[in-house]
């Protein structure tokens, strides 16, 4: 009360206060329930393009692989896929909501962790089923297996940025690093889903090594369309 | 700044430097756990304000549009000398805390319930700062002539010879913090000079607590060194 008294008794700040909630009634912006509207859209969109893009490129293909190798792999990438992308579009603080997100550390553990992770299960794999995992697959095959992960991987990424764009304050260029890992993780997913092909190196080059390479392209489009506008 | 200047004689952490004396007390001690006694209802005051300004805040976003002024109101007090002090310029300040608020208002619907507004609002507000600073506007940060530091510094009710002593302390402390590195000066900065806790401006820097404790004290250290030296040359 004494400071709403003392800045009426300021012109300048009565002034400046007035100045700014005016430029701030000018201009519409959508409230929470007309955000979320848009962000259904903008994700639904998103994924029925990556769907069509899946199933252009083969869909479902669960080939020789046995049941529990297909289930493992698929859902390890599933499962770090929704954790990132989670992590990403609603980042908590010490179990808060929070507006900044995890510091840059986690950020950086995240963003590195994934690809890692998820090359130890493709390691692990071949350790399990070493008779599947030394099955010879060309150098033309490895190349065009990542080039599909990595285009699945872009819908969600522009999904991903859409969502958060010109919202990042702190660290614009590692939140899309993270983002460009969560789109990769998705983009691995579908890869186990359709190439029946287990062995190791294939899985390396062509599922995994695309996370890290959208993890790049994350990270510059991050400092360009997330910081703040 | 009324405050800053009637705040004289409050015991505070730099004490054995007799900065007490000037009117440091508030400048210096300003973050909540250092601050027994009377900062301490201040401290439980102002939790309940910053739970207010989520509060409204998340009406805001929900779309009540009457509640931004209670943002703005709850903001501003905060935002603004920080902005002058980031700025060295009153109008580039209040077109920093303008930006600021559109800012806030255009995310009014990405807005989490339950987040901190504080926080948020301080991170928007340097990055602003930061990207005009880079935009061209490096004598913002650098102004050597600068004395509205000592002007929040020294008591009303000082004598003429704690009135210089406080502005050359000032000064040196002005010139210490610059010396310090980013990290450091802006930990510092947001703990003492912001009144924000250690967890706020962890967030804010995008770092750890730890990283932001250790970044503080460290500066604190260096500022304490620096002014002791002086202190001593003084003396001699």
């Amino acid at each position: 009360m004494s400071e709403r008294r003392e800045r009426e008794a300021d012109p300048e700040q009565a002034a400046m206060r007035a100045r700014i909630l005016s430029a701030v009634a000018a201009e519409a912006v959508p409230s929470r329930v007309e955000h979320r509207r848009r962000a259904i859209v903008i994700g639904s969109v998103f994924a029925a393009v990556t769907a069509l893009a899946f199933i252009a490129t083969g869909g479902v293909v669960p080939g020789d692989r046995p049941r529990a190798l297909f289930l493992l792999v698929s859902g390890t990438a599933l499962v770090a896929a929704v954790i990132l992308t989670t992590m990403a579009q609603s980042p908590r603080v010490d179990g808060r909501r929070s507006m900044l997100g995890p510091p840059r550390s986690i950020l950086t553990f995240a963003a590195a962790a994934a690809p890692l992770g998820l090359a130890a299960v493709a390691v692990g794999c071949a350790v399990a089923w070493p008779e599947l995992a030394r099955e010879r697959v060309g150098e033309e095959l490895h190349a065009a297996c990542g080039v599909v992960t990595a285009f699945h991987g872009v819908f969600p990424l522009g999904a991903l940025l859409l969502l958060r764009r010109g919202s990042d304050p702190v660290h614009p260029q590692l939140t899309g690093a993270l983002l460009g890992t969560a789109a990769g993780a998705w983009a691995t997913t579908l890869a186990y889903l359709r190439c029946p092909h287990v062995a190791c190196d294939h899985c390396l080059v062509a599922h995994v090594l695309p996370i890290v390479a959208l993890t790049a392209i994350g990270a510059i489009l991050g400092r360009r369309f997330l910081r703040l506008r | 700044m009324a405050a800053a200047v009637n705040d004289v004689g409050t015991p505070g952490a730099m004490t054995g430097f007799g900065f007490e004396r000037f009117g440091f007390a508030r400048w210096w001690t300003s973050a909540p756990e250092r601050t027994p006694g009377r900062d301490r209802t201040a401290a439980v005051s102002k939790g309940g304000e910053t739970d207010a300004l989520d509060a409204a805040m998340t009406r805001y976003g929900a779309g009540e549009d009457a509640a931004f002024a209670e943002v703005y109101d709850g903001l501003a007090p905060r935002l603004f000398p920080f902005l002058v002090r980031q700025t060295r310029d009153r109008a580039k300040a209040e077109d920093v805390l303008q930006q600021t608020m559109l800012q806030i208002h255009r995310a009014r619907g990405r807005f989490e319930p339950g987040a901190e507004v504080v926080p948020w609002a301080f991170a928007i507000a340097r990055r602003l700062v930061i990207d005009q600073h880079r935009r061209g506007g490096r004598e913002l940060l650098a102004k050597d002539d600068d004395t509205s530091a000592e002007s929040l510094l020294v008591a009303l009710d000082a004598s003429a010879d704690d009135v210089a002593i406080a502005k050359e302390t000032a000064a040196a402390i002005t010139r210490e913090l610059a010396k310090l590195p980013d990290n450091q000066r802006a930990a510092f900065e947001l703990i003492k000079q912001e009144g924000l806790s250690v967890a706020e401006a962890a967030q804010v820097l995008g770092t750890t607590v730890a990283a932001v404790k250790l970044r503080a004290h460290r500066a604190y250290e260096a500022l304490r060194a620096a002014l002791a030296e002086g202190a001593g040359r003084s003396a001699r």
